[in-house]
């Protein structure tokens, strides 16, 4: 065999292989960040995804109403969070549903109490979404308007009040409260645009309105309590390295609106949460298997928060099982 | 370098209702009930209060200025914002001359708190709405 002939193989061999991950590389950019939308949400190119997330979180400080931050002083308060979750298509690429239960391990030393611990179950959520729209994952290219269109996934839902709420704690600490205590349902859209091959950016908005509930009073009776409506975005730029490694660093914002009690609306109680955060993926086995690692943060900033009680810092890791068609 | 620019005017955007709420009332000057029948001075201990276990200290007036004494007192800490209070229990002992000192006064989390205090004696049932900025 001659030299020449060597070096044509060799390229020819490399143009097979490239060929050959060509597709495996969009679909799984494609995966990628449309997957990224929300937990156990499933990427556009599977049929259905599992997921298991754990995470550990630490309460650093706090916001107040005026969104002053103070570190927090005399209380410890860390968290452990074991979400399980998945999705499923409904027997058409267009429609899934999906949905997320955390189990919560949580550990209050508060001053003056004895450190507590407790464990249960959070707030459960479930959510039915729809692929209205889809991007060529092409990259956009500034002469041809069909790369201009992205991912829209319109989406509805509840979070159900699974975990225990925060009047109904037995603990001095209420270390054992798990949840709102209230029932959300919640639409919102998700876009995803692919801005070249690798890149994209992901952008997640919704409106919820939660219930309002009954609260025990302490001599007697109950209070009627609505936590009024909630505001959640998310925007996310995610970058795929290559077939098995992807990136993404996000901000997100939520707000709720002041609360009323016994139709009386409580003044400056409105929330606001801002958040940091970036995570790093890998399928271990393409496309079945990925492994995740990420990392968020309140920051300890004043005005990126207003009446929060535990701004955190937390790390988690992910895996999840996604079935193709 | 432009797409980090662009992301970094989003993520700016994100903190852009970053607002002050006007002036929130604290605790520690004499204030009266709400039908006013008596006047009453709340010291938390520590001051300012913190997340866990706390005091009050309580000082009570009839309306014409003389203490009251033997006046039965409880106490709800109530979070307006969050709509819950704390499941211990205030316990209130007179210390005599009008004061009262009260206990296991428990807040769970840091912020604006509210307490609820129920006062009867000789003058009548009356309540005071206490606002406590917890740290």
């Amino acid at each position: 065999m001659t030299g020449a002939r060597v070096r044509a193989g060799v390229v020819l061999s490399v143009v097979l292989v490239a060929l050959s991950l060509a597709r495996p590389a969009r679909a799984q950019a494609c995966c990628t960040a449309t997957g990224s939308s929300g937990f156990g949400v499933v990427g556009r190119c599977h049929f259905a995804a599992l997921a298991a997330q754990l995470a550990y979180e630490r309460g650093h400080g706090s916001f107040d109403a005026r969104g002053r931050y103070r570190t927090l002083r005399g209380a410890e308060v860390d968290d452990v969070v074991l979400s399980l979750g998945g999705g499923i298509r409904l027997g058409t690429p267009a429609w899934q549903i999906y949905g997320s239960v955390p189990l919560r391990l949580q550990y209050r030393d508060l001053g003056g109490l004895a450190p507590a611990g407790a464990v249960g179950p959070g707030d459960a959520s479930v959510g039915l979404r729809y692929m209205a729209v889809e991007d060529l994952v092409t990259g956009i290219d500034v002469h041809d308007a069909r790369t201009f269109v992205p991912f829209v996934e319109p989406f509805v839902g509840v979070r159900a009040p699974t975990g225990r709420g925060p009047t109904g704690s037995k603990t001095p600490s209420g270390v054992d409260a798990t949840g709102d205590g209230a029932w959300t349902a919640f639409a919102g859209v998700a876009v995803t645009k692919f801005l070249t091959l690798r890149d994209a950016l992901v952008l997640v908005g919704s409106w919820g309105y939660r219930f309002p509930h009954d609260v025990a009073a302490a001599g007697g009776g109950a209070r009627r309590f609505s936590t009024g409506q909630e505001v959640r975005a998310r925007l996310a730029f995610v970058r795929v390295f290559n077939l098995f490694w992807s990136g993404s660093v996000f901000a997100s914002v939520i707000f709720t609106s002041d609360v009323a009690q016994d139709g009386q609306r409580v003044p400056y109680s409105a929330t606001r949460r801002v958040r940091f955060g970036a995570s790093l993926m890998r399928y271990v086995v393409y496309p079945y298997w990925k492994l995740g690692l990420s990392a968020s943060l309140d920051p300890p900033i004043e005005g990126f928060g207003q009446n929060i009680p535990f701004a955190s810092a937390s790390v988690a890791c992910l895996v999840q099982r996604n079935f193709t068609w | 370098m432009v797409r980090t620019r662009m992301f970094a005017v989003v993520l700016a955007g994100f903190c852009a209702a970053c607002s002050s709420n006007s002036a929130l009332a604290g605790a520690g000057g004499w204030q009266s009930s709400k039908a006013d029948l008596y006047r009453a001075r709340f010291v938390p201990d520590p001051e300012p209060p913190a997340t866990g276990q706390n005091a009050l200290d309580i000082t009570l007036e009839a309306s014409d200025g003389k203490p009251v004494e033997g006046a039965t007192i409880a106490i709800e800490p109530w979070m307006p914002a969050h709509g819950h209070g704390s499941s211990a229990v205030p316990v209130v002992q007179g210390v005599g001359g009008g004061s009262y000192h009260a206990t296991e006064l428990v807040y769970t989390m840091p912020g604006q708190w509210e307490l609820r205090v129920d006062v009867s004696a000789g003058a009548g049932d009356d309540q005071f709405a206490v606002p406590l900025d917890v740290q």
